[in-house]
């Protein structure tokens, strides 16, 4: 919750000063005193170490903390770095409104929903007060407006990850202005954006968030190849990107990321029917040169490369194509238990085994009855 | 012979075991094997870097929040961690029996822990002390670690005000729907000072035909004070369109009802007219938006739970506005915006001063 870290301790002693000083007016008997830069009251606790007890109870509690006493609620108020509300089943707009400007230091805001609750007031409020967000969670939001985005723009222009996955109301061109002013952003989870995510939005992300390295499509059926082949070019740093559901994109998307983005670990290509061949042997290929790079760079690292596949329902796909895959990259797996070449409703692909299949198959039929 | 080798061993094996000299905050002095004292980071730095330690006079001076009973708990725990010798099973054990302290021995261990750099044992007091905090509610945590209780009601319930069905909350609305009411009648009762008296206009023979009453005469009425009140109807029907339109209004206000008093409102209604947007006015807790309608909130109460409401609403306002100005100056402290008291002239008006932090003071007087 509070990253021990994220607290810098001059700020917290100067806040901790003042809060004595207010304390100290008035009533001295009930308040916090300071004798020689000794705590006395408190319990001796100092603010950080609050703070990290308080990292270790859940985000209700720590809302309660805040009204025990004055020394307590600046404490958090100035001290929190992380803040969940998932918890909260109804009143979470309300919540929002009046806690959030509380909290100056916040860089973690996760507003997960079952049922929509927050509005584009909430999420104005938390543009205006938290510039120092760097994580926002908004996910299952149905019911903010392309409002949320434009003030998160401006807002909030340090965020490196955003969630606004079944933010269905969105469009793409609120959310290709976001791209223009959050340019840290590293992980942007778009899954069910289908409004949101098309290629106008992508070749916006393209130009802007260089440093992206997570991307989530997952069901964005407006999504064609001209996005995702920007995307590739734009962001080279992509790990991670899932493209499950997105029924547009061919091989086109799948050469430019094999290319363009070297560092690429996880591809999801659930459904996505237009995959053929040439897409795989791109990616089987693109571990050959990306290892050649590495030997020039100095670098050349065994764990490089694919890690997680998903070519469930890609029915044109080749077993000897998806063997290439297979072997260019040793860690994806067909093997229980390491699964990470995920091929479900591929029936012409259960012939693809990954090497420890292959050796594990050999080294039985080699020793077929071991001695005893 | 064997005493003689005894003794050397004996000898040997004390001579060999190297110690630390630690004072602690009173100025006592304590000698402390090595291997248990360098387990703390911070002592094994200093050991390190300055070389301090090595005898009485070059004690290393340890930190304010460690006092000898707490360093002696210290000490413990590291001569039973730095034994390499201990499952994890019987380390659990040690853990548990450990921290079975009082929460004010807990917070010093903590504190001192800390101090020390002894990231283990801060890891499991900090553990100790989220489990006694968890699941108790700011009077209980207040109890527990005797904090001062220092908030205002409404300080203290607007963390849970939307969080927990607390029943106080429902009180403190019902006393700001209360107390908007009384201002509204106020307002109403001033309105109706200043409006003229009304004439009346009607003949001396129309009011003696009304005295002795006649049977047409008693039907007229009859049907005009119908008029009356449909009139009446009217009219409300037209103050609730109206209060739609004034929302705005009162959302304008960003102060609770609860701390509105003559002088205040008098000042309030000066500045607004002077400033539209109240920009100069301190963020008070609790906002208009989430605060009951102005109506009576429990109609449908029984007449004595009512009164038995009533009276507590009545002890709570009591409570709440007992030393209203001090309040307002403690909750606008520690914010950018900074509320001053108001002082009352002799001649009777008010000046209300309100300033942003650093800016130049804007002064609102109403009389």
């Amino acid at each position: 919750m509070v990253g021990k870290d994220n607290l810098r301790a001059e700020d917290l002693n100067l806040c901790f000063k003042k809060l004595m000083m207010v304390a100290g007016s008035g009533n001295s008997e009930k308040g916090v005193n300071l004798k020689v830069g000794v705590i006395t009251e408190w319990k001796d606790i100092p603010v950080e170490l609050l703070m990290q007890i308080l990292s270790l109870v859940d985000d209700q509690t720590v809302i309660i903390a805040s009204g025990v006493c004055r020394g307590w609620r600046d404490a958090i108020y100035f001290g929190l770095a992380r803040l969940s509300l998932s918890w909260c089943s109804k009143n979470m707009n309300n919540l929002v409104l009046s806690l959030v400007p509380k909290f100056a230091k916040l860089q973690t805001l996760i507003l997960r929903q079952d049922k929509p609750q927050l509005e584009d007031n909430a999420v104005e409020t938390i543009a205006k007060c938290c510039h120092e967000l760097q994580i926002l969670d908004l996910s299952k939001s149905f019911k903010l407006t392309d409002r949320s985005l434009y003030e998160l723009a401006l807002g909030c222009r340090d965020l490196t990850k955003l969630n606004i996955s079944g933010c269905s109301a969105f469009s793409d061109n609120a959310l290709a202005y976001l791209a223009s002013f959050c340019r840290k952003l590293k992980v942007l989870n778009l899954c069910g954006c289908v409004r949101a995510a098309s290629d106008t939005a992508l070749q916006a992300i393209g130009q802007y968030c260089n440093q992206l390295q997570s991307l989530n499509l997952g069901w964005c059926d407006n999504v064609g190849d001209v996005g995702v082949t920007t995307l590739a070019y734009g962001c080279p740093d992509l790990r991670i990107v899932d493209l499950c559901g997105c029924v547009r994109i061919t091989d086109d998307s799948v050469i430019a990321l094999a290319t363009r983005c070297p560092h690429l670990r996880s591809l999801g290509l659930y459904y996505c029917k237009n995959i053929t061949d040439r897409a795989m042997y791109s990616l089987a290929h693109s571990k050959v040169n990306n290892r050649m790079w590495g030997t020039v760079k100095g670098g050349g690292n065994d764990e490089d490369g694919l890690r997680t596949l998903n070519i469930s329902q890609c029915t044109a796909l080749t077993p000897s194509a998806v063997q290439a895959v297979c072997d260019s990259f040793p860690s994806l797996h067909t093997c229980s238990g390491r699964h990470s070449l995920i091929m479900s409703g591929c029936l012409n692909l259960t012939s693809v085994h990954c090497a420890c299949a292959v050796h594990a198959h050999r080294a039985f039929t080699t020793f077929p009855y071991p001695a005893h | 012979m064997p005493f003689s080798i005894f003794f050397f061993f004996f000898f040997f094996f004390f001579k060999m075991k190297s110690y630390i000299w630690l004072q602690t905050v009173d100025g006592s002095i304590q000698q402390v094997e090595e291997e248990v004292a360098m387990f703390c980071p911070m002592i094994c730095q200093e050991v390190l870097q300055t070389g301090m330690g090595s005898s009485k006079n070059y004690a290393i001076s340890l930190p304010q929040r460690v006092n000898p009973a707490i360093l002696g708990l210290i000490l413990d725990y590291c001569r039973f961690h730095q034994v390499p010798g201990h499952s994890n099973k019987e380390r659990k054990t040690f853990d548990e029996k450990f921290i079975r302290m009082d929460t004010k021995k807990l917070c010093e261990l903590t504190s001192a822990a800390d101090s020390l750099q002894l990231k283990p044992l801060v890891d499991l007091t900090s553990r100790a002390l989220a489990r006694i905090i968890e699941g108790k509610t700011p009077e209980e945590i207040r109890e527990t670690f005797h904090l001062p209780d220092d908030l205002t009601e409404e300080e203290k319930l607007e963390p849970l005000r939307n969080i927990t069905d607390d029943p106080r909350i429902r009180l403190l609305n019902r006393l700001y729907a209360r107390k908007r009411k009384e201002l509204k009648e106020r307002k109403k009762l001033k309105d109706v000072e200043v409006e003229e008296e009304p004439k009346d206009e009607r003949s001396v023979e129309d009011l003696l035909s009304f005295i002795n009453g006649a049977d047409g005469d008693m039907k007229g009425t009859r049907t005009n004070k119908n008029k009356k009140k449909n009139r009446r109807r009217k009219d409300h029907a037209k103050d609730l369109s109206s209060k739609n339109e004034n929302e705005n209004d009162k959302d304008l206000n960003p102060l609770p009802s609860a701390y509105h008093n003559v002088y205040f409102d008098n000042a309030l209604e000066a500045s607004a007219s002077k400033h539209s947007r109240m920009q100069n006015l301190p963020a008070i807790s609790f906002s208009p938006k989430f605060e009951f309608i102005d109506g009576d909130v429990d109609d449908d109460l029984d007449p004595a739970m009512k009164e038995e409401l009533d009276r507590e609403v009545e002890d709570f306002a009591r409570r709440l506005n007992s030393d209203w100005p001090e309040r307002m100056q403690i909750l606008s402290l520690g914010q950018d915006r900074r509320l001053v008291p108001i002082s009352i002239n002799s001649n009777g008006s008010t000046h209300l001063y309100t300033a942003l932090a650093g800016n130049s003071i804007s002064k609102v007087s109403g009389s």
